[in-house]
């Protein structure tokens, strides 16, 4: 059930409906149902996943929390890694990695005989595995107690905002909201109302009709030309933002209409200054938790110079690899890794005094370099690029004219930006606010995309 | 001040949507944007057919893009004829209903040509609802659908459709007014203007649906209530496409079906022609039109000389 589908418009609203006139307790269990079925819309099999892994989690967390010698928490929190990244494994990178060592065996002149599986990668996996793991690390260092209500932490787990496409929540921000009573504001019916419409938005108009013009270009590499992948990797750096972010938009704005913040995700990441500032703004619940549950154990810039750097490297190329099973993406995170390092390092943008907008300028180029490795699913067609007769080849497929609806987003980040207040919209005078509203509503049904496009970030 | 603008913003978006309404076609966004190519299509002859300033024709065809495209009305000198053909996909429950629609209006014509590939005698009711062009049909002007219960989905499908801003394509003319002007001045023929290349796909046999059928009886029964003449037709198959055994049991097994019923076959004999005379797989060229054009009009002198 996809958040730009007639189906989840209508599932929302009963889920609403169902929700507004229950009691806590039963708004929590209408929560869960409704969770589930969200959930076992693709496919009902996935169902088993997600209940091993909230079972395993719930289970362990209460048996860390029992018992008092350390080793035995050590093994609990070992047993409940293994589960939940055994499962991860299995799923998403068990094939990646066969094949990868089938090319190898065979480069070398060994016939390989490497059994692969015939399994779908389960929607959300990453996202939900994060979580649940994080709430099991979270007791095991005895940050939050373990919850005893079943109930709460598969609704922790399961909450169908965030469920497929995160943002990944901590239990120690989660559980609480789902375990208390709920007010909801005037204000966060107002919000979340703006951030489900500005996220159907940013997903439908602009996401979508950049993908018409960016993915026939990157289907074909070899046929494109320079000029041609230039564009389509900077309109690709909008399409995977708004597309992102707008389902964190909608995320937000849906669990918003129920009285339950969650976690910012996105913070103006072509703002960036640098490669951490980058990281502070961009999928933000991704990066602190690949900093408290990686990069910190492995000793974070606690061990001196060296150690620090390698600890960049380790953690944003497993950022990588968690984005998807392919040699790009960890190249990907390797980029950035060097990115960090060499930051961190020489502090390019601070010696060198640049102006704050000039820094913005040169990250955001520097950021689609990374975009491209990104979304390229040919590496070896890039090294032969530049001998391309075509190199100047200005026309894109699919009408570059599409590119005119990023300049909305970019007109209102650049108010939040100077504002520094995500609803600055707001402040607009009323009549505005709604000629604006209005106006929206036709760009969307007059040049949105309501295909079946899938959110890009489900297949991680 | 948020519920201030919330209010006005949902009132406004209704009085926009109601005047989008109101001046809207139900099918397309007609005359606010430009619709698609085929809800253009079936918006441009119904019009023909229905607008109450139009022509009155001897005779209709009716059917897919091959009899749009295959038959040339201003070749039947001694008869006023209309082109309706419109598209494969809007199937045959889509042609039956406008020959209902036709034969229920105040002039019918004397006669009713249904024109098709063989294949559209196979389609079924779910291949039907599959396609939705006919299902937005039935929902635009509010009839029931001939192929059962409409999907619910079609129902966004169709609100979608006519609010996407959309460019008609330039081998139409560009915008619908040109498309539509066309039209009238070839009488809905549509010349194919593409060359043919050998198609890789082979039709070897025929098997009608029992509910293509079905819909067949009911244009019968509604043609003797109202005492027009109903004709059913093939047009003609490129070489490299159908065999003439192909071809043979098409029109042999429909003949069949058409002596045991009260429709009027018109056999043309062999119809599997030359690839030069087609433009695509399914549309004959210029040429193979008007070739096609003199077959059928000395078939139907023959066959409703008397009645005219």
């Amino acid at each position: 059930m996809l958040f730009n589908s007639p189906e989840f418009g209508i599932f929302l609203v009963c889920i609403l409906a169902a929700y507004y006139i229950s009691t806590h307790r039963v708004q929590n269990i209408v929560l869960l149902a409704g969770s589930y079925i969200f959930y076992g819309w693709w496919d009902w099999r996935f169902l088993g996943l997600i209940l091993i892994s909230t079972i395993v989690d719930f289970l362990i967390g209460i048996c860390i929390e029992s018992v008092s010698s350390s080793r035995a928490k050590f093994r609990l929190i070992i047993s409940s890694l293994i589960v939940n990244l055994g499962i991860l494994g299995v799923f998403k990178y068990y094939n990646f990695f066969a094949s990868s060592l089938d090319s190898l065996l065979l480069d070398l002149g060994f016939n390989s005989d490497i059994p692969y599986l015939n399994v779908v990668l389960p929607v959300g996996i990453s996202f939900y595995t994060f979580q649940t793991l994080s709430y099991s690390i979270d007791v095991y260092r005895g940050k939050i107690p373990a919850t005893r209500n079943l109930l709460d932490f598969a609704l922790y787990v399961t909450f169908f905002p965030q469920l497929v496409a995160g943002p990944i929540e901590r239990a120690s921000h989660l559980l609480p909201a789902i375990a208390s009573k709920r007010i909801i504001t005037a204000d966060q019916i107002s919000r979340g109302g703006w951030l489900i419409y500005w996220g159907l938005f940013k997903k439908v108009v602009i996401a979508d009709n950049l993908a018409l013009v960016v993915n026939p270009i990157f289907d074909d590499l070899e046929g494109a030309s320079a000029l041609q992948i230039t564009i389509a990797t900077y309109l690709f750096a909008w399409q995977i933002y708004c597309d992102f972010s707008g389902y964190t938009d909608i995320a937000r704005g849906c669990s918003s209409l129920m009285g339950i913040d969650l976690c910012l995700n996105f913070n103006l990441p072509y703002f960036a200054t640098n490669p951490s500032d980058f990281w502070q703004r961009w999928h933000i619940s991704l990066s602190t938790w690949l900093r408290d549950y990686l990069y910190i154990p492995l000793g974070g810039n606690r061990l001196g110079i060296k150690k620090m750097y390698r600890n960049l490297m380790i953690t944003m190329l497993l950022g990588g690899l968690w984005h998807g099973a392919s040699w790009n993406f960890v190249l990907w995170g390797l980029f950035h890794g060097v990115l960090l390092v060499l930051f961190r390092r020489f502090d390019f943008m601070g010696t060198l005094k640049f102006p704050k907008w000039l820094s913005i300028v040169l990250f955001f180029h520097i950021t689609c370099v990374g975009w491209l490795l990104f979304r390229v699913q040919d590496l070896s067609a890039l090294t032969t690029l530049w001998q391309s007769s075509q190199f100047w080849d200005l026309t894109a497929p699919g009408g570059l004219w599409r590119a005119v609806f990023v300049l909305p987003l970019i007109a209102l980040q650049i108010a939040q930006y100077r504002t520094s207040d995500l609803f600055v919209i707001f402040r607009l005078p009323w009549m505005m606010l709604s000629i604006i509203f209005v106006g929206m509503y036709w760009m969307l049904f007059g040049f949105g995309q309501w295909g079946t496009n899938e959110f890009i970030y489900f297949q991680f | 001040m948020k519920f201030r603008v919330s209010l006005f913003a949902v009132l406004l978006i209704l009085a926009s949507e109601c005047l989008f309404n109101f001046i809207a076609e139900p099918l397309t966004a007609l005359p606010i944007s430009e619709p698609m190519a085929d809800d253009g299509m079936l918006v441009a002859k119904r019009k023909m057919l229905f607008d109450e300033t139009s022509e009155r024709y001897d005779v209709v065809f009716i059917g897919d893009s091959s009899c749009g495209a295959g038959l040339v009305p201003n070749s039947f000198d001694s008869m006023s004829v209309l082109n309706a053909g419109t598209f494969a996909s809007f199937t045959i429950a889509g042609y039956t209903d406008m020959a209902l629609e036709i034969l229920d209006s105040k002039h019918p014509p004397k006669a009713i040509v249904i024109t098709f590939l063989p294949r559209s005698l196979e389609v079924t009711s779910e291949d039907t609802h599959k396609f939705g062009i006919y299902v937005r049909y039935c929902i635009a002007y509010e009839k029931d659908s001939l192929a059962g219960p409409i999907p619910l989905d079609q129902y966004w499908q169709l609100f979608l459709r006519r609010r996407t801003v959309n460019r008609f394509p330039p081998k139409y003319g560009g915008s619908y007014k040109n498309f539509l002007a066309n039209l009238e001045s070839t009488k809905g023929w549509l010349p194919e203007q593409s060359v043919f290349k050998e198609s890789q796909r082979k039709e070897t046999t025929f098997h009608s649906s029992t509910w293509a059928i079905t819909l067949m009886d009911r244009i019968s029964e509604k043609a003797k209530e109202k005492d027009c003449q109903v004709f059913l037709c093939f047009t003609p198959r490129p070489k490299s496409v159908a065999t003439l055994q192909y071809w043979e049991q098409a029109t042999k097994s429909t003949e069949k079906i058409a002596d045991c019923r009260d429709w009027k076959f018109l056999n043309i004999g062999n119809g599997v022609w030359d690839d030069d005379l087609f433009g695509t797989e399914s549309h004959l060229t210029p040429d193979g039109a008007s070739r096609f054009s003199s077959i059928i009009k000395k078939q139907l002198q023959q066959s409703i000389q008397t009645s005219l």
